[in-house]
């Protein structure tokens, strides 16, 4: 086996402890897993792939065809005992012919920036915006401003508040809402709310909805717009509706892309934000505690997916 | 790195637990790399353990040269709760190396 860690003069005691465990514990999965799996271990001989590799040598087709492979596979729930599609072989060869050249992209896009983020994050006042605009869209690599087109929110950073579900179109309810059963166990406990966000229904009927409609419910904010020092005409009211901005949780460097359906809360609340059920999963909030950076993203050609930043 | 890792691995804790041990940015690096190939064997094991023979080799396949599409629709049509499954395993994982580095941390302090 490859031994990664090579005695080095210059390496950590640390170092040393750590990855000489870590090469044990995989010894000892592997061996595990030959012993279980021999059928897989056959198919890899066969494939001239060493045992340790047979899931590291993934294709390149598959970071060309997965945004979020959770995402992929939370897109409908198992029927479980149906017969393999027949399309299978044939999507088999589609897929293999893949061109290669947008991988290196969509791999460096998928980068976990959450390390890069909490370190500079750390190194400076979190309301000093000038700033953390100047570190967040160096990291991101997207504009981020605190005022766009003149416009801007009472505050950046302050407490985010846990909100339900939006209903995004009339009639939409806990049993139309999730677009599969997993999704649902997740997150119905968060319940939905009355009615629509302060803009109205994403979508005027059910059949009316599309997928970009579905992730800005999933990934919708909510911000105090009525005390921007803007709010008042009616222009300002419709720049807000579907502004995308980015979320920072300063504890763990966590990084989600949102849009504003709603607004809120009360100022009695103390808090100066509102998110989605799947923002405060993404961004672990129940977890770090609720304070949150929240800026202005300056994307109007809407590049940059909603969710997770990077992951 | 495979459609497991990459969609059901995070290393968000790991990476975070990494930070209080004194090791330079390449030392972490090779040593998430070994914590990545510790998941792929976890999680490839976990999908194994739950199909039929007669996919084990489709899935294989596609696993190691096909579609990531083509693997998610293997492991939903044929693995109940598949996402539960994958992430519930993952999350041990990432426990274990957590409690590892903290260990570490306690002897040597």
């Amino acid at each position: 086996m490859l031994n990664l860690f090579k005695k080095d003069k210059k390496n950590s005691k640390h170092f040393q402890t750590l990855s000489e465990q870590l090469e044990k514990r995989k010894s000892i999965v592997l061996e595990e897993f030959k012993g279980k799996h021999k059928e897989a271990i056959s198919w890899a001989k066969k494939k001239g792939i060493k045992p340790s590799e047979i899931a590291q040598k993934g294709a390149k087709g598959l970071a060309v065809t997965v945004a979020t492979s959770a995402m992929v596979l939370s897109a409908g729930v198992a029927p479980s005992g149906q017969l393999p599609s027949k399309e299978l072989e044939v999507k088999k060869e589609i897929n293999r012919q893949v061109a290669g050249s947008d991988v290196e992209v969509l791999i460096k896009a998928r980068k976990d920036v959450s390390p890069q983020v909490k370190k500079a994050l750390s190194r400076v006042n979190l309301y000093d915006e000038k700033k953390i605009e100047k570190q967040l869209s160096k990291i991101l690599k997207v504009p981020v401003k605190a005022q766009l087109d003149g416009i801007r929110l009472n505050a950046t950073y302050g407490i985010m508040g846990y909100e339900s579900h939006l209903a995004r179109f009339p009639g939409d309810n806990l049993s139309t809402h999730f677009q599969s059963e997993v999704e649902y166990k997740r997150f119905a406990k968060a319940s939905m709310a009355g009615g629509p966000g302060a803009w109205g229904y994403i979508a005027p009927s059910q059949k009316d909805l599309t997928s970009k409609d579905i992730e800005k419910e999933k990934y919708y904010l909510v911000a105090q717009t009525f005390l921007s020092p803007n709010w008042g005409t009616s222009q300002a009211k419709d720049w807000f509706r579907h502004r995308k901005m980015v979320v920072v949780n300063p504890q763990n460097g966590r990084v989600a892309i949102g849009v504003l359906e709603d607004a809120g809360p009360e100022k009695s609340t103390g808090r100066a934000f509102g998110g989605s059920p799947e923002i405060f999963e993404e961004l672990d909030l129940f977890n770090s505690g609720p304070r949150v950076l929240m800026y202005f993203v300056d994307d109007p050609k809407d590049n940059i997916s909603l969710g997770r930043y990077g992951i | 790195m495979s459609i497991l890792v990459e969609g059901f691995f995070k290393k968000d804790k790991i990476i975070l637990e990494l930070e209080t041990l004194s090791i330079h940015q390449n030392e972490k690096d090779k040593i998430l790399k070994v914590v990545d190939e510790i998941a792929e064997l976890k999680l490839l094991d976990a999908v194994l353990e739950k199909l039929e023979a007669k996919d084990k080799e489709l899935f294989l396949d596609q696993l190691h040269g096909g579609s990531a599409q083509i693997v998610a629709q293997i492991l939903r049509e044929k693995i109940e709760n598949i996402e539960e499954l994958l992430l519930m395993r993952a999350q041990v994982l990432e426990e274990e190396i957590i409690e590892d580095i903290r260990v570490l941390k306690e002897d040597s302090g």
